[in-house]
């Protein structure tokens, strides 16, 4: 073993609160739901203050302080926060790590420090460097990992610098925590009475190891230098990233999409080994003067097809000015699938079905047009709602056709409906449970004139843009009651027709003398809702 | 042309129909009432759950009600069935009944099948529900031609408007299919006004587990599903007048009301050669000998003589019988069990050894008990101890089958918490809102959460989503949910019960309870009998236990001796820690200024710190009265003969009853119903109506309006927490016996309230220090000397206490029951020796070891736990192997000496705490007060001398927090030292100030000023600090660890919040949130 390693130990103390809620003055904490109920994870300053800490419940903390804000976890934004700042810390040493026990990182720092003006430079530069991002870091560097870990958890003071051979000294008046030990183990060691480093190393280490296990006496050697321990240090991101490097820049749209589609099949042989497939590819051209022109696809489908990525590069090339002249000509080429998804193989069938096919087809239709127009097309979605209006609604052509299905209602009898289709309207019209619906819905409905009996009686005659229409049959009314969780209030004391709340419609169906058919609805009901109740027209049949 | 139209609403749902009906039975029918309806037919899904309420609620309207019940079929027919005669209505029972034991709680299996095999049987109304859509219409044709020819003519399909776009249309085809069967015009609502519709949107999502904005098709279309007037009907069935007509044919068809269900006491069970009221004679003069072996005094003769006719007269004896049957069931098996309520009035239950109170030795009314002017059966409800009253339970199914005993329901309602859960989810909140919402509101009131709690919990309660949530929420507080058992009132029958009422399915297997609940049961004069369960009954047994067994004195609760003087001296000096009843704070701070001398004065303490006579004001000029401060005075002669034994204050139940009668006028039977009032005012607000009537009577009898208002308050306050005078007796029996114990057997007492724990006001260890205080020697847990249980023990030629292997927090009773047996042949003399021959797992000798169990072999607890962890490489998997030739070959003890830092007394008590919640070697407030940062602050002990007014310092350990719903909003604390308690008031101010100290604080530094009255002593806080912190460090001295620290002082102030029956504690605030 090398006599002379030097590790830095970096904690992040209050690292989830810094980064959920870093400019929250008041109490905050950050929130997990589990199923017992929401818990705590980690809790700011202030909050501490008042006595709330992870790991309590939060109808616990908001006992303590009802006024505590709460902001959900977010462990992939967490962890994207470690990576950068571990990239970041990839400055001072190749050697970077995460460390396994807490939020924190381990750096080996052996023959770098001088780079920066020596190890107390060096931790102060850290320790200052992270605070102006918001946060709070405690750094400590000896010649172990474990006492490094120890003196940055546990020293009362941090940044610690721990010269060699001093471990036992420094170490031996700190808690046993200061060892990582496991939850078991720690109250093992407490209920023996040996809170301390110093307590443990007074036993002898038989004993220890028949009582304590195995573990406890490996932390211990490693504090101590007696076993080694290493980092194990972060590799860049390198999959599904190809590069070419031309021999002369390359001065040629021609030329440019030639070794781009050489690289689209690099990489789609990356992808087919890595049972992958694209969802957004980037490519990024580096011209001689190191600008960088970047041009990302995305997918609607996880995609291994070269000839598909080609295509939709080449159509997306199409609007970008690539300025190129001599002395301005690319010199390097690079293309990285940034997003890919696990590509659910199918067999290639001697006759493809012609569904699959299509579906295929659709989707590739798709990407070009996002690719051209950079919008994508749209489709009606069918919703569940009485309101006429409200049925459709356009989202893009590539989401899934139903909102997503209702849990199965709990009793057999439990609603009318029970086929899968319980929520689109056709299958409704279908089952005969809504009335037919007209071919043609107004965008908006139109205030009309009407001759109808009260309270509720059918339309005789109703005059629309200027014409009289005789009616010969009806049919209604069909009450569609508004949706009162959109409105203000249900039932506002003044909803007599004064406020701007929705009333209820009766719509009928009408046939006039010369067949025409019409769908027409009188907006408000007769003295419940409204005194004077108007009429509109809505739609037609034929 | 109007009144043609006679028409009945027989389709009806309510909230019985859980989240499908959005509106109570009783609004419903108000409703039909309020529109000029001729009947109303309520008939809830698959249950008669909610028909009780309807009865009673149409006979307040005067309008004529038809119970029923709409049939759900697995297979989605919906049938809606009204029962002709009492035998049909049994038949629909039992079929509900078979329906709901085929399927898990909550749900009904019925068949189409079952239909008609029920039309044949019975003489049904079948109304048939058309499904919306009508698929298959041959088959529906097919059913309902067979279901025609079963039932007859009386077959009727449903034309209900649902303004779906063609009703008319829709009509037609109906009739088209139900050929035959006649229209019937029926509205099928699902609310009694339109203005319900948004609350059965959300009913319909909670129940589908739906967000409203995604409900879709699921919820109704319009909010027309309600009670509709006549005008409106009858250009609805303009074409279809017959339609309105048959609503007329089947309510005179229908002979049946819930009045004709004549209860049947169960009787087989007797002596076949005499008539029941005979055996019942026969059995009390037994009982009456054994009482009384010297001759019954004479005044009990006549008392015996007069119930036993009165009894007779309204055919009682089988009731008395099978109470007795129940009772002698638990003599048999030595469970300990009394009667309380208002059965304490009677000498036949004296005699029949149903209750211990000796009616000679009180002047009670036995018409209290059984009044020929009421028909309603007599109730009594029987406390067991409440660890053997399963027995008891299983024993009434097994003597009567369960087809003839079932538990009553309670049924379940929203209140705020649930609702506000409930509604927020459907209205898209996220928990934690509603949570927050919640956070400032006190336990699950009836009421949403006021808008500046809303506020304060930083949500604006104007917000439309908020305040819909709130509007709603308020509307569902007080809706049935589900139905539960409730928790011990039986109904027993003659005959086979399902043709009463249906039962179910409970959610514990092998328990089934029927559909309605003790009000149900109440106003249809059913017998019921409650078998409850009373902890303290189980601790008076262990005493009496341990008395014979190590005293040789056997006692029961009738043969404690009365009326010792030793008792009530103890009594008076506040000392009952641990005493039934009277060891609360209230109860503790009445008894110096009470003073009780004899058992009647115990009747009155138990009585009067109750909210009832507090609210009434009824405390105050009783206590003056008693100590001759003030002249006792009658308002009239009639009332001296009410008021007498009580000095002229009401403070019982039946006194505020007789003052309505002799006071005011009322007849006996308003009188009963102005005491059922008294009961539910709360809930249906009649007790309006009464006051007027109340205060006119008394006007009118010449008594001053502030007399006649103080009257009425206390008849308001005992609504909900009145003790009627024969329960308070039996109550004060317990109290007189648990006190007896403590004061002649305090190690006794102390062991046998250890053993029965959880139970009462006080954790474990502030009983052991009441014990030693009373001079009993508390010995520790020994490995060598504990027995399961806290037992007597000759230690020194004095019985001592030794506590028990139970108070080992989670040990295996079975692994301490090997290592009793081991240690049978010799005492153990090592850890190494206790294993090999106990052979039980290391955890329990490890956990024995943390308790300090190895101290009888000189070992501390670190040490015993080093020797235990040392066997570790000799158990395999935790489990000692076989040692064939350890005996032989026994190992040297594993004697490397660790050096362990030795524990100080801090951290010795602290593991106490953390283990046994309880430590003899120190209070933890010892150390502390020696610590000078907490010299200044005076001793608790002191306080009681300081005068009014006096501003002080105090430090303790809060040991116990209240928050009395009626108490608005104060929180009342208890701090402990090393020697005394104090009681502080904290105001509500005060309390948002110091808010987390009063929640979460263990250690608290209070100043304020002493309040006195009389010899009580409050502290009011002025400011409070939380040294939670400092606890920890002056006790470990060293220590650093939190975690066991805040585990060990949690447990030392368990939160004394168990339920005890016959006490009603107003919930502690939710302050670890459990």
């Amino acid at each position: 073993m090398e006599a002379s390693r030097r590790f830095v130990v970096i904690w992040f103390s209050d690292w989830l609160a810094n980064i959920s809620c870093p400019s929250e003055m008041r109490p905050a904490c950050v929130i997990e739901e589990r199923s017992m109920g929401a818990y705590l994870v980690a809790a700011n300053a202030t909050a501490q203050k008042l006595n709330i800490h992870a790991g309590q419940r939060l109808s616990e903390a908001r006992v303590l302080a009802p006024e505590l804000v709460t902001y959900p976890v977010d462990w992939a934004k967490s962890t994207r926060h470690l990576q950068r700042v571990a990239r970041w810390a990839n400055r001072f040493t190749p050697w970077v790590g995460y460390d396994p026990v807490a939020d924190g990182l381990i750096l080996d720092i052996t023959g770098c420090a001088h780079l920066f003006g020596g190890e107390r430079a060096l931790l102060d530069h850290i320790v200052t460097q992270l605070a102006r991002h918001a946060i709070s870091a405690r750094a400590a560097c000896a010649g172990t990992i474990g006492a490094a870990w120890a003196l940055a958890h546990h020293a009362p003071t941090t940044p610690v610098i721990l010269p060699q051979g001093q471990e036992a000294e420094a170490l031996m008046p700190l808690s046993v925590k200061a060892l990582r030990l496991s939850d078991e183990q720690y109250r093992l060691c407490r209920q023996f009475g040996l809170d301390r480093i110093s307590h443990i190393m007074r036993q002898p280490r038989a004993s220890l190891v028949q009582r304590l296990g195995a573990g406890v006496i490996e932390r211990l050697d490693q504090a101590f230098g007696q076993v080694a321990e290493t980092v194990d240090p972060l590799r860049p991101p390198t999959r599904f990233h190809v590069t070419h490097v031309p021999l002369m820049p390359i001065q040629s749209r021609e030329e440019v999409m030639f070794v781009l589609s050489n690289l689209v099949d690099d990489l789609v042989a990356e992808l087919h080994r890595a049972g992958r497939g694209a969802r957004r590819i980037d490519v990024r051209l580096i011209r001689t003067d190191r600008a960088v022109l970047s041009v990302s696809l995305a997918l609607s489908h996880p995609i291994q097809l070269a000839t598909h990525i080609v295509r939709l590069l080449t159509e997306r090339l199409e609007h970008v000015q690539i300025r190129l002249d001599q002395d301005l000509a690319i010199e390097q080429l690079e293309m990285l699938a940034s997003q890919t998804d696990i590509m659910s193989a199918h067999q290639d069938a001697l006759f493809a079905s012609l569904r699959q096919g299509q579906k295929q087809a659709l989707a590739h239709l798709c990407d070009r047009i996002l690719a051209r127009l950079g919008q994508a097309p749209t489709r009606p979605l069918l919703r569940g709602r009485y309101m006429p209006e409200k049925v459709v609604r356009f989202i893009p052509i590539t989401e899934p056709l139903l909102e997503p299905p209702l849990k199965t209602p709990l009793e057999p009898w439990s609603s009318p409906q029970k086929s899968e289709g319980a929520l689109t309207p056709e299958a409704h019209i279908r089952k005969g449970w809504l009335a037919a619906r007209p071919i043609i819905l107004l965008p908006h409905a139109e205030q009309i004139d009407v001759i109808a009996e009260i309270p509720e009686g059918a339309p005789r005659r109703f005059r629309w843009r200027r014409r009289l229409y005789e009616v010969v049959m009806a049919a209604g009314p069909e009450r569609i009651s508004p949706e009162w969780w959109c409105e203000e209030l249900p039932h506002s004391p003044d909803a007599m027709g004064q406020t701007k709340a929705s009333l209820t419609r009766d719509y009928f169906r009408l046939e006039d003398s010369n067949g025409y058919r019409f769908w027409l609805y009188r907006d408000g009901l007769f003295t419940r809702e409204t005194v004077l109740p108007r009429w509109y027209m809505h739609g037609f049949f034929a | 042309m109007m009144q043609n139209y006679a028409f009945a609403e027989l389709t009806a749902i309510s909230n019985f129909s859980f989240l499908h009906g959005a509106s109570h039975p009783h609004e419903m029918v108000a409703r039909a009432a309020a529109l000029g309806y001729q009947a109303i037919g309520l008939a809830d899904i698959n249950t008669m759950a909610g028909q009780v309420r309807a009865h009673k609620a149409a006979q307040q309207y005067g309008i004529r009600f038809l119970p029923g019940a709409r049939l759900r079929s697995q297979c989605g027919c919906e049938m809606i069935a009204y029962p002709r005669n009492r035998n049909a209505y049994g038949a629909l029972c039992e079929m509900l009944s078979a329906g709901n034991l085929k399927a898990r709680k909550g749900q009904c299996v019925l068949t189409r099948e079952d239909f008609l095999d029920l039309a044949a049987r019975a003489d049904l109304i079948w109304v048939w529900v058309p499904p919306v859509v009508l698929e298959q219409p041959a088959d529906w044709q097919a059913f309902l031609q067979a279901l025609q020819q079963r039932a007859g003519g009386y077959v009727y399909a449903l034309l209900a408007p649902y303004y779906g776009g063609d009703d008319p249309r829709r009509w037609r085809e109906i009739m088209a299919v139900a050929v035959g069967a006649r229209p019937l015009a029926g509205l099928d609502p699902l609310y009694h006004v339109p203005e319900r519709r948004p609350l059965q949107d959300v009913v319909t999502c909670i129940r589908l587990g739906l967000k409203i904005d995604r409900a879709g098709y699921y919820v109704q279309a319009n909010a027309e599903r309600h009670l509709k007037p006549l005008d409106v009907l009858a250009d609805l069935y303009a074409a279809w007048p017959e339609a309105i007509a048959n609503t007329h044919q089947i309510v005179s068809a229908c002979s049946f009301s819930l009045d004709l269900l004549a209860y049947q006491y169960p009787d087989d069970s007797f002596d076949p050669q005499l008539t029941p009221q005979e055996v019942l004679r026969q059995r009390t003069y037994e009982g009456a000998e054994k009482r009384f072996p010297e001759g019954l005094p004479d005044k009990l003769a006549t008392l015996l003589e007069h119930e036993l006719s009165l009894v007779a007269s309204l055919n009682y004896a089988p009731y008395f019988l099978t109470v007795d049957d129940i009772v002698q069931f638990a003599r048999r098996r030595h469970i300990l069990c009394q009667g309380r309520g208002s059965a304490a009035n009677s000498a036949i239950c004296y005699c029949l050894g149903i209750t211990s109170v000796d009616p000679s030795r009180l002047d009670l009314l036995f018409e209290r008990f059984v009044s020929a002017e009421r028909n309603e059966p007599p109730d009594i409800d029987i406390d067991f101890e409440h660890e053997r009253r399963e027995e008891v339970i299983q024993y009434i199914y097994a003597r009567y089958g369960r087809d003839r005993a079932a538990i009553a329901a309670t049924v379940i309602s929203y209140r705020r918490r649930s609702a506000i859960r409930d509604v927020a989810k459907v209205m898209g909140l996220s928990a934690d809102l509603a949570s927050a919402m919640l956070s400032l509101s006190w336990g699950g009131g009836n009421q949403p959460p006021p808008d500046d709690h809303i506020r304060a919990a930083g949500i604006d309660p104007n917000q439309p989503l908020v305040r819909m949530v709130l509007v709603m929420a308020a509307q569902l507080i007080g809706f049935p949910r589900h139905l539960s058992q409730h928790v011990g009132g039986f109904v027993i029958t003659r005959d086979a019960l399902d043709s009463l009422v249906p039962r179910l399915n409970a959610a514990m297997p092998e328990r089934t309870f029927i559909e309605w609940d003790k009000d149900d049961l109440d106003a249809l004069g059913i017998l019921k009998v409650d078998i409850l369960a009373l902890g303290m009954l189980s601790a008076i047994r262990r005493s009496f236990d341990l008395l014979a067994a190590h005293y040789g004195r056997s006692l029961d609760l009738a043969s404690v001796p009365a009326e010792d003087e030793a008792v009530y001296d103890m009594l008076c000096r506040a000392e009952s820690t641990g005493v039934f009843q009277v060891e609360s704070r209230a109860q503790m701070n009445m008894l110096p200024r009470l003073k009780p001398r004899d058992f009647y004065d115990l009747v009155i303490q138990v009585a009067i710190v109750r909210p009832g006579p507090i609210q009434g004001d009824m405390v105050h000029p009783y206590l003056r009265r008693r100590a001759g401060e003030e002249r006792v005075d009658y308002p009239s002669t009639e009332l001296r003969a009410v008021l007498e034994k009580t000095l002229g204050v009401p403070l019982f139940q039946e006194q505020a009853m007789r003052i309505a009668v002799v006071g005011a006028g009322f007849t006996p039977a308003e009188a009963d119903q102005l005491r059922r009032a008294m009961a539910s005012f709360r809930k249906t607000g009649v007790i309006d109506q009464f006051s007027e009537r109340f205060m006119s009577g008394m006007a009118a009898r010449g008594y001053t309006p502030e007399f006649a208002e103080n009257c009425f308050r206390q008849i308001e306050g005992f609504g909900e927490y009145g003790f009627p005078e024969s329960h308070a007796a039996s109550f004060a029996l317990l109290v007189y016996v648990s006190a007896w114990l403590k004061c002649h057997y305090p190690a006794v007492f102390t062991a046998a309230l250890l053993n029965s724990q959880p139970m009462g006001f006080y954790a474990p260890a502030q009983l052991v220090r009441e014990a030693q205080r009373q001079g009993v020697t508390v010995l520790p847990v020994c490995v060598n000397a504990s027995c399961l249980e806290a037992d007597i023990e000759m230690s020194d030629h004095h019985y001592a206490l030794r506590l028990g292997f139970n108070q080992i927090s989670g040990l295996s009773m079975a692994g301490c029951e090997a290592l009793m047996q081991a240690r049978d042949q010799a005492p153990f003399d090592s850890v190494r020796d206790c294993a090999r021959r106990s052979a039980v797992p290391l955890g329990v000798l490890e956990k024995l070891a943390r308790a300090d169990g190895f101290s009888g072999l000189g070992l501390n607890r670190r040490q015993a736990l080093w020797a235990v962890r040392a066997l570790r490489s000799e158990y395999h998997q935790d489990v000692l192997p076989l040692f064939a030739a350890a005996d032989q070959d026994p190992c040297p003890e594993d004697d490397d000496e660790a050096d362990l830092p030795p524990l100080s007394l801090g951290q010795e008590v602290l593991e106490d705490y953390a283990t046994l919640r309880l430590s003899l070697k120190a209070h933890p407030m010892s150390f502390v007060q020696k610590h000078p940062l907490f010299q200044r602050y005076r001793s608790l002990s002191s306080l009681s001398r300081l005068p009014n007014g006096r501003k002080v310092e105090i430090a303790g350990l809060v040991i116990c927090r209240q928050r009395p719903g009626s108490a608005r909003g104060v929180v009342f604390l208890t701090l402990e030292d090393a020697d005394s308690q104090a009681n502080i008031i904290v105001w509500p101010d005060r309390f948002e100030q110091y808010r987390p100290a009063v929640i979460a604080g263990r250690l608290l530094v209070v100043s304020g000023h002493v309040q006195r009255a009389g010899m009580v002593t409050h502290i009011i806080a002025d400011a409070i600090k939380d040294d939670t912190a400092l606890l920890s460090s002056i006790l470990t001295r060293s220590g650093v660890d939190e975690a066991m620290v805040e585990g060990a002082v949690a447990r030392h102030h368990r939160v004394l919040g168990q339920h005890q029956p016959g006490r009603r504690t107003p919930r502690e605030m939710p302050w670890r949130g459990t």
